[in-house]
């Protein structure tokens, strides 16, 4: 059951009556069973997966918690079980395809796959926030004694999918003393969803198309062309999977509970430490707390660090998905990160000795914009591994994103081809509407920083809203693509 | 009190407020369109085949005497076959008259009648029903009309619904489809889908709004003049295959052209996997339906004094051999009844002794050589038919 789909459009309201005409007792189980109504209503059987691992990390945080001696092997046990389990169903065909490879020069070829494996939705993220329970409970946190609240933490339906990744210490005490029904909650929560829609069906499905036209045949196109292509995507993605976000958050506000934000316009950021501070931020503040840290974090020798942080981000990269192109996008964002950590430490060396030029410049007005952009590029070139279907695409796009071909003296005469194309709309568009997308994050960093949606008088607010009820029942394109996170 | 609490809770939502404000701007919409009439029903923000088709047949002055109706066989044996016996490029979304028909009966009969060919890619027996009973209509009705059906027609596999069709959607803002909504529609999504649209003016007029907004960006866009008032085909093939699979359907004016069979013909296309997939396991619920709307034509026609002739296209064996065993003689049979009993003619074209591979541009359509041959054939046996001859020479 998709978000964006009609059927959702009746789901949530039908729940969310049930829920708040129901008695208190009533509404866990009654979120419950809707949880694992939207589960299945994908693929039913499914359904055993995320109950076999609900019952099964349920019983190890109280076997971790109460055992003295054996703590670690039980901790041990239950990460490897989630691990074992997501790379069973996501990595199986690469790790396959892996030893195929290795064992290719030798004349020999593992055993083809006896059946096929299709990847359960959302599991990425229910198994991050299951290793996420086990870990904090070995680290002395109480484990949830209600096994309702804790299933319900695992399989709730507005972030069972894609996310935010949701972490038990804030959740579970909204189980237990449930809010009461609030028109606040109510209007933020409905203009949240209108707010999620517009991003995922508007802007990121109508550049969808426009999108995989270049990164399917980046051939027909020259480097500026593929310069539009790539700041398109970098608005897609950032528009599907915070229009997600937006739903998911929304929806959950419906029922009285907050989840985390996942976004905090990320294309904003300055360098690309803060980006990852904007970016996907459950995640990456997950990367941080059960991989970064446990991995020695910022402490030991400098090399140890920039070894810690390749090593979180090249994971971090596989976490999307089992492809060469998604671990190679997080070796990139590793190797960025830690040039921007030997960057800062140069500024600091430098200015500890009296040049602080370095230091003013970047901090003026002037060097913040012009930081900003660079970081965006930085990311662009990352999205470009990141949506390229194989390795040879994205390095066929690199290489013309920098004009090498031009140097080769091979690029058209004409200096773009997109004006030419006559079909379909989004061709011509695009010209207007990446400037105001590019504006439109500006514009919300404004908004944001003033509160300015809070202190709207009611009518604008209610005129914001009807706007997004007629452009979204209007201008949603025919065929809606699934959100991008869903495949991971 | 505490009802009235709750109750002014709810007045003080935002989020209420702005529905009621989209719906009285709804009504506004609805109230303003009917008394000042700013939308038309025939336009559309894509251009698509019934788009052109529709579009085209009301800048006709008059009637046509024949009607052709039909899915791809028809529209590729209609235009291929054109651009053969003219030896001239035919442009697929504005050439209607059928020469070759025109040419061949006049040589047959001595009168050269007038056609329009309503034939369009993936056309259904219920899109074929649509046509004429919204567009074949008062001082637009033809004499007689030629539907050429094969099985595709009627069992077309990768069809959810009758109303999911280009066609349905696109016609059905021009007439009132609801005595066929609820048989037209199989999921509770498309019921769900046209009991909003029935609701919300804004919906239901999508198209125009989309249209309009389409207008704007055009206006607005750098080079998006430029890209409107081109006549050249510009966009890349790879990308137009690509738009094919995810985008409605939409062809520039001139992006679809069809040249003549000529020493060099186009390489036969073995299109033998797509059509296994079309006729695998035989939707029977799909082939009633269908069958209900082709007798719906007949009944139609019957009933405004049109001549039916519903013509068997020419298959390949290779592909009659895909279907299920029995079925195609099944069909045959059933189409035939059907005709006789609504006063319809029923003509077999499918002649394998006729037509031979040469004539096939793959499993299915036929070539320029095929098309020429198919008229040719389709004259000779018009000539023949009395109920065809006796509906010709009527006046109207």
């Amino acid at each position: 059951m998709l978000f964006n789909s009609l059927t959702y459009a009746l789901f949530l309201p039908i729940v969310v009556a049930l829920y708040w005409a129901s008695p208190t007792k009533l509404r866990v189980p009654i979120l419950l069973i809707a949880s694992y109504i939207f589960y299945m209503s994908w693929k039913p059987v499914f359904i055993l997966l995320i109950l076999g691992l609900t019952v099964v990390n349920y019983f190890f945080g109280f076997y971790i918690h109460r055992s003295e001696k054996h703590k670690k092997p039980w901790l041990f046990a239950a990460v490897a079980t989630n691990l074992l389990t997501l790379s069973f169903f996501k990595y199986a065909y690469f790790l396959n395809d892996a030893l195929a490879s290795a064992l290719k020069p030798i004349g020999m070829a593992p055993p083809a796959m006896p059946f096929d494996i299709i990847l359960p939705l959302g599991i990425s993220f229910f198994v991050f926030e299951f290793i996420h329970y086990v870990v904090d409970v070995y680290r002395g946190s109480e484990p949830i004694k209600s096994f309702l609240a804790f299933s319900l933490f695992a399989s709730f339906f507005p972030t069972q999918i894609a996310g935010p990744i949701k972490r038990f210490q804030d959740f579970i005490p909204q189980f237990l003393s449930p809010a009461k029904f609030s028109i606040k909650d109510f209007d933020s929560g409905v203009s949240l969803i209108l707010l999620g829609l517009f991003k995922k069906v508007l802007l990121a499905d109508n550049l969808a198309f426009f999108v995989q036209g270049g990164f399917q045949h980046p051939e027909l196109f020259n480097s500026l062309d593929l310069w539009v292509f790539t700041y398109a995507f970098a608005f897609q993605i950032y528009f599907d999977f915070s229009g997600y976000t937006d739903i998911a958050r929304g929806s959950a506000m419906l029922f009285g509970y907050k989840v985390p934000i996942n976004f905090n316009l990320p294309y904003l950021a300055k360098n690309i430490a803060e980006f990852w501070h904007r970016w996907h931020i459950s995640l990456s503040t997950w990367l941080r707390d059960y991989l970064f840290i446990p991995l020695g974090g910022s402490r030991g020798s400098r090399w140890n660090v920039y070894r810690n942080l390749m090593i979180t981000m090249s994971l971090g990269g596989l976490w999307h998905g089992a492809s060469m192109h998604f671990l190679i996008w997080g070796v990139f964002h590793g190797a960025m990160l830690a040039l921007h950590k030997m960057f800062k430490e140069s500024r600091t060396w430098l200015s500890e000795r009296g040049h602080g030029w370095l230091s003013s410049a970047i901090d003026s007005k002037v060097g913040s914009v012009l930081s900003t952009l660079f970081t965006f590029h930085v990311v662009c070139i990352g999205w470009v591994l990141f949506r390229a279907d194989t390795l040879t695409i994205a390095g066929d796009m690199l290489r013309k994103l920098f004009f090498i071909d031009s140097i080769a003296g091979t690029v058209p005469a004409q200096a773009m081809a997109l004006p030419a194309i006559n079909y379909p709309l989004i061709y011509p568009a695009i010209f207007l509407l990446l400037p105001v997308l590019a504006l439109s994050h500006i514009i919300m960093g404004y908004v944001d920083k003033t509160n300015w949606v809070e202190r709207s008088p009611r009518l604008v607010k209610a005129a914001w809203c009807c706007a997004l009820m007629l452009m979204i029942l209007v201008f949603s394109p025919d065929k809606s693509p699934k959100f991008i996170y869903f495949q991971f | 009190m505490a009802k009235e609490a709750r109750a002014k809770a709810f007045l003080s939502s935002y989020v209420l407020l702005g529905l009621f404000m989209f719906l009285v701007l709804d009504t506004g919409f609805r109230v303003a369109d009917n008394a000042f009439h700013f939308t038309s029903p025939f336009e559309s923000p894509n251009r698509s085949l019934i788009w052109w088709t529709a579009n085209g047949f009301v800048r006709e002055k008059s009637a046509p005497d024949i009607a052709l109706l039909g899915s791809s066989l028809m529209m590729t044996a209609h235009h291929a076959g054109d651009a053969t016996k003219l030896n001239q490029v035919q442009n697929e979304v504005s050439h209607f008259h059928s020469a070759c028909l025109q040419d061949f009966l006049a040589d047959k009969t001595g009168q050269k009648p007038t056609t329009f060919s309503f034939a369009i890619a993936g056309q259904m027996a219920s899109d074929s029903y649509l046509i004429a009973r919204t567009l074949l209509a008062g001082d637009k009705q033809p004499k007689v009309i030629v539907y050429g059906i094969a099985p595709r027609d009627l069992i077309d596999n990768t069809l959810p619904s009758a109303a999911s069709t280009e066609t349905f959607r696109y016609l059905s803002r021009i007439d009132d489809y609801s005595d066929i909504a609820l048989t037209a529609r199989t999921s509770f999504n498309e019921m769900f889908q046209f009991g909003l649209e029935k609701m919300l003016y804004s919906l239901s007029h999508r198209p125009n709004l989309i249209a309009w907004q389409h207008k704007l960006a055009y206006t607005l866009a750098p080079f998006g003049q430029n890209a409107i008032t081109a006549n050249e085909l510009q966009t890349p093939f790879k990308l137009r295959r690509l738009a094919f699979s995810q985008l409605p359907d939409d062809s520039g004016a001139n992006e679809l052209k069809v040249g003549p069979y000529g020493a060099e013909p186009e390489p036969y296309r073995d299109n033998t996997q797509e059509y296994r997939q079309r006729y695998k396991s035989i939707k029977q619920k799909t082939y009633t339906s269908q069958l209900g709307y082709l007798e719906k034509l007949m009944k139609l026609s019957k009933e405004r004094g049109i001549q039916l002739i519903v013509v068997n296209m020419p298959l390949t064996p290779g592909n009659v051999a895909l279907m299920p065993a029995g079925f195609y003689d099944q069909y045959k049979s059933k189409v035939g009844a059907m005709a006789a009993a609504n006063g319809a003619e029923f003509l077999d074209l499918n002649k394998p002794n006729i037509f031979e591979q040469k004539h096939f541009a793959d499993t299915v359509h036929l070539n320029g050589l095929g098309g020429v041959e198919f008229f040719k054939l389709l004259s000779d046996e018009l000539a023949l038919n009395r109920s065809f001859g006796a509906a010709l020479s009527t006046t109207q």
